[in-house]
């Protein structure tokens, strides 16, 4: 008996200490109060193994003050578990009290992250604050800068046409002819350079008044524009004086085109409020060759020359410039008469 | 009866408005063994003329009307169950009930598991092998019946009598 209860005793120590459960045999199996102790202390140590693992959920049967301690151990770890979870939804108000110091560190860890995150929070508020701003500013840039090249743009625009009908001034028109002229040389393209002046439009105004006379350049330029080939452009000269640029167009198909638009301008009469205007033009016609490097302002000066030929022979007609009518133009003509029909153009 | 009752339950009449009025000299406080002595002086009375199982109903039933009146009292702006349960946790601790935890709680709150240490009820009592909370169990079922407006079911599923060292409180909420 008595080495039956030392026996029992060394299997409550191996119980106590070794790491497998030693079997509860012979003799000592018989004896009821062991095989109890023999199970409390074996859910005891599972409960532990299992806390030590960090699985805190096994429900722990046995009584007494040991399994107790577990008990309310397990449920303090299992509401910390839950408080870590309100944490993590953003619940700052969480406290654990009653756990000495670990009480005090997480719930200074807690505040802590309150205060950082609060803090973050105000820092990304004040952030969109300055983005928002900044955008405004870029906007209100972006803005600025498109009206600047809106007006720049305009202002291109107005330095390079004629404000009333919206062709090309005389300087944008030299501009582009010399440009055209290079590469007419470089290539041997020939082209003509035409005046065009609006017969009697003295009369015109003078007789329908001066917004008429605007009306009727503005139509005189768009059945004009209208029947210029791709590649051709025309320019206002001065009054009621218009110049073209024929780019490769020698004088035969400088000749057609002066004429097509001729016809069409005599087709086609003004159309004021009191009726339709018949309007015609002279044209003058100052060829250039490929295989000669044009001067501009000399093949002005030379469609002027057939321009006033074209005049001096009745108008509403095209008229080709020759050496010959130049002679004429300088001897035989008298500067009057050429002033004349300036005058009364 | 409604109309001859002597008992019927309200804040100021039954409990006293005043404490500083009504006990200048000793203040709010009693020991919990006058507390205990008469809870259960009473429970005794209660079992010897209606039974244990229906004392411990009509002791639920008293429960659930206190969890009612002390939610109305002290916890009705909690606008959740973090809240709420912080509210149960300070105002336990400032009446000395107990120290009271969720331990845990499903996302749609139809289930909790509380534990609350030092029980006023029970704490170091010997062990019975009984559970007997069941003031608790009603007092918790009145608290979370007020803040959901659902109906609950509470049981005591550890306690000091069971030789376990808290008190835990399983919490279901009853099919609608």
């Amino acid at each position: 008996m008595e080495e039956n209860g030392f026996t029992g005793l060394e299997h409550v120590r191996r119980l106590l200490r070794d790491n497998t459960i030693p079997k509860l045999e012979g003799d000592l199996g018989e004896n009821p109060l062991l095989k109890e102790i023999h199970g409390d202390l074996r859910a005891i140590r599972e409960t532990m193994l299992s806390f030590s693992a960090g699985d805190f959920s096994p429900a722990i049967k046995v009584r007494g003050i040991i399994p107790g301690c577990l008990k309310a151990l397990q449920a303090h770890l299992r509401h910390m578990i839950w408080q870590v979870q309100m944490v993590e939804k953003g619940d700052f108000s969480q406290e654990i009290r009653f756990m000495g110091e670990f009480s005090t560190a997480f719930n200074s860890m807690v505040r802590q992250l309150n205060k950082t995150l609060t803090e973050l929070k105000q820092k990304e508020e004040t952030l969109l604050e300055l983005t928002s701003v900044l955008r405004s500013e870029v906007d209100h840039r972006t803005l600025t800068v498109e009206a600047l090249q809106e007006s720049e743009a305009r202002f291109r625009y107005l330095a390079n046409h004629d404000v009333l009908t919206g062709i090309l001034n005389r300087r944008s028109f030299m501009e582009m002819t010399e440009a055209h002229l290079k590469t007419a040389a470089r290539n041997g393209i020939n082209s003509c350079m035409v005046m065009m002046d609006i017969d009697h439009f003295k009369l015109f105004n003078d007789n329908h008044g001066h917004a008429a006379g605007d009306e009727a350049l503005c139509h005189v330029v768009k059945v004009v524009s209208d029947g210029l080939r791709k590649g051709d452009f025309l320019g206002r000269y001065g009054g009621e004086e218009f110049i073209l640029f024929f780019y490769n167009a020698d004088e035969t198909t400088g000749m057609a085109i002066a004429e097509r638009l001729r016809a069409a301008l005599e087709a086609s009469p003004v159309k004021l409020e009191t009726g339709d205007v018949g309007i015609t033009a002279s044209f003058g016609i100052a060829p250039v060759h490929g295989d000669t490097s044009g001067d501009a302002q000399a093949l002005v000066n030379n469609a002027d020359t057939a321009l006033y030929e074209a005049k001096r022979l009745g108008r509403n007609r095209v008229a080709l410039y020759s050496p010959d009518i130049a002679g004429e133009m300088s001897g035989g003509i008298a500067e009057e008469q050429s002033e004349a029909l300036r005058a009364e153009a | 009866m409604e109309g001859s009752r002597k008992y019927k339950f309200d804040w100021d009449s039954t409990v006293g408005a005043d404490m500083d009025d009504a006990r200048p000299s000793l203040g709010p406080n009693t020991r919990i063994e006058v507390y205990r002595l008469f809870q259960f002086t009473l429970r005794d009375i209660l079992e010897q003329n209606y039974g244990t199982e229906k004392a411990d109903d009509l002791f639920r039933e008293a429960g659930v009307m206190a969890g009612k009146a002390f939610y109305e009292k002290f916890l009705s702006d909690a606008k959740d169950v973090a809240s709420l349960s912080t509210k149960i946790q300070d105002s336990f601790t400032k009446f000395g009930i107990g120290i009271f935890r969720v331990e845990s709680a499903t996302g749609d709150n139809s289930r909790f598991i509380f534990t609350v240490d030092e029980d006023l009820d029970c704490s170091g009592l010997p062990d019975t092998s009984d559970v007997v909370c069941v003031y608790d169990e009603g007092f918790i079922q009145g608290v979370l019946e007020s803040f959901s407006g659902r109906g609950f079911n509470v049981r005591e599923i550890d306690c000091w009598c069971t030789g376990s060292r808290t008190c835990r409180f399983e919490a279901k909420a009853r099919a609608s």
